[in-house]
């Protein structure tokens, strides 16, 4: 049994961290769903953009509805595990939920712009900012 | 019953095109290689090599000036926020120089923890608006002038067929446009995000609903709205921006506040 990489079209990288956590010889599957695009108001250029990424990566895109096509990739695949990109999408999250409820599910987080202890005042930008300012300066993100 | 991976290779850009189409139900379709932007890694790769953050900081108003267009790229995670900050600090610029770049940078990642920890916002009125108007004052949908780019107003007619045609826009064409649908046509701020959701390659439900509302001032102070003097300082010789082509546009910051916001002071 090898792991398992669902993508999302938050995460079209092969430098995203979850590659790593997967480890070499992973399956990594994309699920083309057209429900899913037009939740997400996702038009055929958009949808172009994609595809166009993904055909350059090692990824199999399978097309159909997600909640449908992913037992028949666990039945399909027999992963030990299986590891998602994180997303801040609630549509994504949903989905993550799904996941979870039927295999082990790891999901893993992006490199982040700034690493801050707390979260920034979100109330406007100026005051983000004010916060983020020395951070946003800072390779990776990590003040001095 | 196993199952069958869609193809993934094509002689040329259109055939994947005509795939991606029949994959939506959508044969009829008018777009064409040539016009959009090109996925992939490699693509984003090339125009990380070309970007210039002191240029960006210099001209970025400018509809015709250094924009990077990395915006789909960092959109689908192709690349990263971090990954395009730090090749900034490593082209040596003083941080002055870079600062309007990296602060452009921040407003993404500003976007994107609004999204994360609150994204039921996305689609109500974060604030009341400040124009004078209420919620209900406005339009529930897109007049179909505006849909098509036949509002007859030269400059946004050009805009939005650039939106249609090619899936990018210019920030600052953006902001004319999503002003002019919100003040002008007094419709939703909704209806005009939803629009571009489906029309932009680097829409992202946050940056592009959240801008909205900062122009409809829903999530900002004011509103924010715009005249043709500032549409010819900021275009280049290809936007039509003679007055007597332009004429809802042609007036002063002065007469506009009266015709747009008559009521402003009230609230």
């Amino acid at each position: 049994m090898t792991d398992l990489v669902i993508l999302n079209e938050d995460a079209l990288r092969w430098t995203h961290p979850v590659f790593a956590q997967a480890g070499a010889g992973a399956n990594c599957i994309f699920i083309w769903d057209m429900t899913y695009f037009e939740a997400m108001q996702c038009g055929l250029k958009r949808q172009v953009f994609l595809y166009e990424t993904l055909c350059e990566m090692d990824v199999e895109i399978y097309g159909g509805v997600f909640a449908d096509v992913f037992p028949q990739l666990l039945a399909q695949y027999a992963p030990s595990t299986v590891f998602v990109p994180y997303s801040v999408n609630p549509k994504l999250k949903d989905r993550h939920a799904l996941m979870a409820q039927n295999c082990d599910t790891h999901i893993v987080k992006d490199e982040v712009f700034i690493v801050a202890d707390e979260l920034p005042d979100l109330r406007r930008f100026f005051r983000y900012w004010n916060r983020a300012r020395k951070l946003a300066f800072s390779y990776n993100g990590i003040g001095s | 019953m196993t199952l069958t991976p869609l193809i993934k290779k094509f002689t040329n850009t259109q055939e994947l095109i005509e795939y991606v189409a029949s994959l939506a139900h959508t044969p009829k379709h008018a777009l064409t290689a040539e016009r959009l932007l090109t996925g992939g890694r490699k693509a984003a790769q090339a125009r990380l090599t070309g970007l210039d953050a002191v240029a960006y900081g210099r001209t970025r108003n400018h509809l015709d000036g250094q924009v990077t267009r990395l915006s789909p790229y960092i959109r689908h995670g192709i690349v990263t926020l971090n990954e395009v900050r730090n090749l900034a600090l490593d082209s040596g610029a003083p941080r002055k120089q870079i600062e309007k770049f990296i602060q452009e940078l921040g407003w993404r990642d500003f976007w994107q923890q609004i999204y994360d920890t609150d994204p039921d916002c996305l689609w109500v009125d974060i604030e009341a608006y400040k124009t004078g108007f209420q919620p209900q004052d406005y339009a529930d949908t897109l007049p179909d002038d505006i849909a098509h780019g036949q509002t007859g107003i030269a400059c946004l007619d050009q805009f939005i067929e650039t939106l249609l045609g090619t899936g990018y826009l210019h920030n600052h064409a953006r902001m004319y446009l999503a002003a002019y649908v919100v003040h002008w046509r007094r419709v939703k701020w909704q209806a005009g995000a939803s629009w571009f959701l489906h029309h932009l390659t680097d829409a992202d439900p946050a940056s592009n609903n959240l801008s909205w509302q900062w122009v409809a001032s829903t999530f900002s102070n004011k509103p924010y709205f715009f005249n043709l003097e500032n549409v010819a300082k900021f275009s280049g010789p290809d936007i039509i921006t003679e007055p007597k082509l332009n004429l809802p546009l042609a007036s002063s910051y002065e007469a506009l506040v009266e015709k747009l916001f008559p009521y402003m002071d009230a609230t």
